[in-house]
């Protein structure tokens, strides 16, 4: 399972989908990142853990700037998406989350239909061309649920609204309802925590899947989880990036004194 | 509901002296409380109840022994004060009240939406606080200030812009009721959209939608039972509105087969008349019949909103 990335590091010059230069944030006059400088490897699922505050979720919330809907949030430094800082002037907003997908740590499907959950963020880019599914609708819907293993639950029923399904499968659908517009990176915000262990396991085998295809950062409270289901990972403590490892290493050899207490659970 | 206040929830222990049946200063307190808010609170129910059976029995004789009912609803004759053969038709003071309400509605309905979602979506801090308490100050404008309005300001200007004999007329009484309606609407509208859980909207602007699409395509579908109850409490307040309502419309008993024509409302008819009748004579109790088609009217209608607005609070 972890040896074909393992094979991937040793080539010489590593993509990258995310990279943070200096970013610092403040939510009025609170600090909640302190100069991070993040280099999230292309095609690979990253994990992001640390304690609670520790500014993991706000670092994530940052990379597709759904973070901006507080109004009172300052940034600065820069983070560039595929080679492009999102925090330049002249980027618009929609373009920078249509190639960042995020899910969120609650299930948020729309109160309106499957189908149409599916199509709402195709609706939205496909008048503004390129890089979107070109399928018709029913072949969007069809294969971006089949990609999260979701089609054949519900292909009877994709008139129904959204809301009414399991929590897992509402996961499941948000996942999906990124992928018409061909985003390259997927943001997860603790994807899994309103989920049993079922839907756990099925959303990591999920996110397994989508690996390569998609750049995958997720943050997560489940170190268990983290060691499982990411390839790199990223410990974080009070808004600071204490170490940034091969997930294997860093929950085997920690090399800092605050990672081994964390992962052991000295704290957090 | 009146139940679980009567029935106090504290179970205390009855005869045997035992340690824990110690009635305090505290307990009768909070007995002595309860009751008063019991009271209070099913005072509503017997208000309701009450004005209901009063306007009934007033109007009730009318009902049973003078009202022939094709005449009553399907005649616009209304000559109470005949000496000799008085008529009762209502059709074209239910035609009023239905023209005013009715453009009020046109003119409050898009006004209002626009503004609750100006408030509700788009103005942030404090241009939102203090857009809501303005509205609620709106609200609060008494009627005779509204008639006063559509007596003073806009009658003149209908007359000098549509070049009209008389400014006093459907479009004058439409547009204020329309702007007196329209506080409230844009209250309970601003509500609704509130009410719609903020994960929608985040999950909407993540997936890269504009503030407008985010209302137009998540929003307002989410809120629509909601606005709609809103519409229907503003239509009732529009039905039952007298005061601005006599005073703009131009109180002419009329069919209107334009907006410049002027008309008369139920309510005005009411309170225009009822001062002048015998107390218990036909008239009197012809325009408590009225009473009771305004009571069930704008009862039914609330009712449907209170319904309606519920049913999403539910789902």
């Amino acid at each position: 399972m972890t040896a074909a990335p393992a094979a991937a590091l040793l080539q010489p010059a590593p993509e990258y989908a995310i990279d943070t230069k200096k970013l610092n944030l403040w939510y009025g006059t609170f600090q909640a990142l302190y100069e991070v400088d993040l280099q999230i490897r292309k095609g690979m699922i990253t994990s992001m853990i640390g304690p609670s505050g520790c500014g993991k979720s706000t670092y994530l919330r940052s990379v597709n700037r759904i973070n901006e809907r507080l109004g009172y949030v300052r940034i600065e430094g820069s983070i560039e998406v595929m080679g492009q800082n999102i925090y330049d002037s002249d980027v618009e907003l929609i373009q920078v989350r249509k190639q960042v997908g995020m899910v969120f740590q609650r299930p948020n499907p729309l109160p309106i239909s499957i189908r149409d959950n599916i199509l709402f963020s195709h609706r939205l880019h496909a008048k503004g061309g390129g890089g979107v599914h070109q399928g018709t609708p029913d072949e969007i819907v069809e294969e971006s649920l089949r990609t999260v293993l979701l089609w054949d639950k519900v292909k009877d029923r994709l008139k129904r609204k959204a809301t009414e399904l399991s929590l897992e499968e509402q996961q499941k659908l948000c996942i999906a309802r990124l992928l018409p517009v061909k985003p390259t990176l997927l943001l997860m915000d603790e994807p899994c925590s309103a989920l049993d262990p079922k839907g756990t396991e099925a959303v990591e085998e999920l996110l397994w899947e989508l690996r390569g295809q998609y750049t995958i950062l997720i943050v997560t409270h489940n170190m268990a989880q983290a060691r499982r289901a990411s390839e790199e990972c990223i410990f974080m403590l009070m808004g600071r990036v204490v170490e940034h490892a091969l997930t294997e290493e860093m929950f085997v050899t920690p090399t800092h004194k605050e990672t081994a207490d964390y992962i052991e659970g000295r704290y957090g | 509901m009146a139940n679980s206040n009567a029935v106090p929830g504290a179970t205390v222990a009855r005869g045997g002296a035992g340690a824990f049946d110690r009635r305090d200063f505290d307990w009768y307190v909070d007995k002595a409380v309860q009751a008063l808010v019991f009271l209070c609170g099913i005072s509503a129910i017997v208000f309701v109840l009450g004005i209901f059976i009063f306007v009934f029995k007033e109007g009730v004789g009318f009902i049973l022994h003078h009202m022939n009912v094709r005449e009553f609803f399907l005649t616009p004759y209304w000559f109470p004060s005949d000496a000799d053969a008085p008529e009762y038709g209502i059709l074209a003071l239910m035609a009023g009240t239905a023209s005013v309400t009715g453009l009020a509605m046109l003119v409050a309905v898009p006004f209002s939406l626009g503004a609750a979602i100006y408030i509700a979506e788009f103005a942030s801090g404090k241009t939102r606080e203090t857009l809501k308490v303005l509205v609620e100050l709106l609200a609060a404008i008494p009627s005779v200030v509204w008639g006063f309005i559509g007596l003073v300001i806009m009658n003149p200007l209908i007359i000098k812009w549509f070049d009209v004999p008389v400014g006093l007329c459907v479009l004058n009484a439409g547009i204020i009721l329309g702007l007196m309606a329209a506080p409230i609407m844009t209250s309970i509208a601003e509500d609704a959209l509130k009410a719609v859980p903020d994960r929608y909207r985040e999950a909407a602007e993540a997936m890269g939608a504009t503030r407008w699409q985010v209302t137009y395509k998540v929003v307002l579908p989410a809120a629509k039972n909601g606005l709609l109850g809103g519409v229907l409490l503003g239509v009732g307040r529009g039905f039952g509105e007298t005061m601005a309502v006599l005073m703009a419309t131009g109180h002419a008993v009329n069919i209107p087969d334009s907006v410049f024509d002027s008309v008369r409302a139920l309510t005005a008819t009411i309170a225009a008349e009822l001062g002048e009748t015998v107390v218990g004579g036909e008239h009197y109790q012809a325009l408590f019949t009225i009473g009771i088609l305004l009571f069930v009217v704008t009862f039914t209608v609330n009712l449907t909103a209170d319904l309606i607005v519920r049913g999403i609070r539910k789902g």
